[in-house]
């Protein structure tokens, strides 16, 4: 049996060990490196009191849930009116061949990110970043696959063209249009 | 879909996987993440008992204004006026019955104990006896999962120091069928967890002979955690006391 100093030490381990990778998800759905730690110790806050329960099983997926779904309450009740301007900031358009800092990249995949809807973000966090099939992406969002399918190439196409002037990003697509 | 559209896709899902993994940067921890954590979950819990008491306070308020929502909260001994039909009889003698389908049974309520029952889903009964004044859930039914029956009816938010809580329910037939030397139920019970406190659930057999089929309750036997003895003497007076009836 476990006691509550044990169960603490778990939960501490698991923070230590996942919180990089879960503060990464984080920032991708936030798209600002503040809001991504909020929204991760406020997601730890919540699962650390049902932690002797999940921690049997899948704690990871569990916490990962739990970031996408408190984000989109987030987005409901707070956010729903702050739609990012035209990005002043925006990298230029740079010559071909001409470096390009990767922070600024970061910058513009950060803008690109959160004009992307929310549900969109989801997606995208879910199947291009933690590698879910459409069917477990489908599920922990509670919606059909064919809808996981869509909003996929929805956001895919939003990036393509967002990103798409920026040197570097894209190896070989330049002017592919799938979704079209 | 053309096959090259398929190859297109696939090599833009792939170089998007790439780009998402070369861009998102990996900002540090702050040192004191934990204590973060720490502090929001003690600012949460504060939170949830100021909802929880303002949401007594404001019950209590409309158990005033509303003189027919007084019964829906009740205590041992006392008879509750004009309350909803339910399966749960209170006899003389500290005594509540609990029917079922076929048969019942009757159970002694401890001294100074509270009881109350509510309908689950599926029409049957469950009786909680606890320590502390219980009330009736807000929804006024239950689910009907069978071992969740303090999680789904709340009958209480948290048990106070000491406090203990036994709810009874005959068991399904699938528990029934069972064999019952392997008396838990569930090595853990959410539904204590859900009144913030620890507890067991297990099959209860009474009576039963070659001829008569027993009568087989689930029990869940919730305790404050700060009492450490496995089964306190009231709940073995409760359990010890159940004892078969008739139906009727």
């Amino acid at each position: 049996m476990t006691t509550a100093g044990d169960t603490a030490t778990t939960f501490e381990e698991f923070v230590t060990a996942r919180g990089p990778r879960l503060l990464r998800v984080a920032w991708l759905l936030t798209g600002d490196a503040h809001l991504a730690e909020d929204l991760l110790q406020t997601v730890l806050a919540k699962v650390w009191s049902k932690w002797h329960r999940i921690s049997t099983e899948n704690p990871e997926a569990y916490v990962r849930k739990a970031l996408v779904n408190t984000h989109m309450s987030w987005w409901r009740r707070r956010w729903r009116d702050e739609i990012p301007h035209e990005p002043e900031q925006m990298p230029e358009v740079t010559e071909a061949g001409a470096p390009f800092d990767a922070v600024d990249l970061q910058q513009s995949l950060a803008l690109v990110i959160r004009r992307l809807p929310v549900r969109q973000r989801a997606v995208v966090v879910l199947r291009y970043f933690e590698e879910l099939s459409v069917q477990e992406t489908a599920q922990l969002l509670g919606c059909h696959s064919g809808t996981v399918k869509s909003q996929a190439a929805k956001a895919l196409k939003t990036l393509r063209a967002e990103l798409a002037t920026v040197p570097g990003v894209w190896k070989g697509i330049d002017s592919r249009d799938r979704a079209g | 879909m053309t096959e090259p559209d398929e190859e297109q896709w696939d090599e833009t899902e792939r170089e998007v996987r790439s780009l998402l993994e070369a861009v998102v940067p990996t900002p540090g921890a702050p040192p004191d993440r934990m204590a973060a954590v720490r502090r929001r979950v003690r600012r949460r819990r504060r939170r949830n008992a100021a909802t929880v008491g303002a949401a007594v306070i404001a019950v209590s308020a409309l158990a005033f204004v509303v003189p027919g929502l007084r019964a829906e909260v009740f205590v041992s001994g006392e008879t509750p006026a004009a309350s909803p039909p339910t399966t749960l009889e209170r006899g003389p003698a500290e005594s509540v019955r609990l029917l079922g389908p076929r048969k019942g049974v009757t159970v002694t309520v401890p001294q100074g104990w509270y009881a109350l029952s509510v309908d689950d889903a599926r029409g049957g009964p469950v009786a909680f006896i606890a320590s502390q004044p219980l009330s009736r859930s807000a929804r006024g039914a239950c689910v009907s999962d069978t071992h969740d029956a303090v999680r789904t009816c709340r009958p209480l938010s948290q048990l106070t120091e000491g406090g203990e809580l036994i709810v009874l329910r005959h068991a399904d037939k699938s528990d029934m069928e069972r064999d019952m030397a392997s008396s838990p139920v569930s090595p853990s019970v959410d539904g204590c967890e859900s009144v913030r406190s620890k507890g067991r659930s297990f099959l209860w057999k009474v009576g039963g002979s070659a001829s008569v089929a027993p009568v087989v309750l689930e029990v869940s036997d919730c305790r404050d955690a700060s009492v450490t003895t496995e089964t306190s003497p009231a709940a073995s007076k409760v359990l010890n006391s159940i004892a078969p009836a008739d139906a009727s």
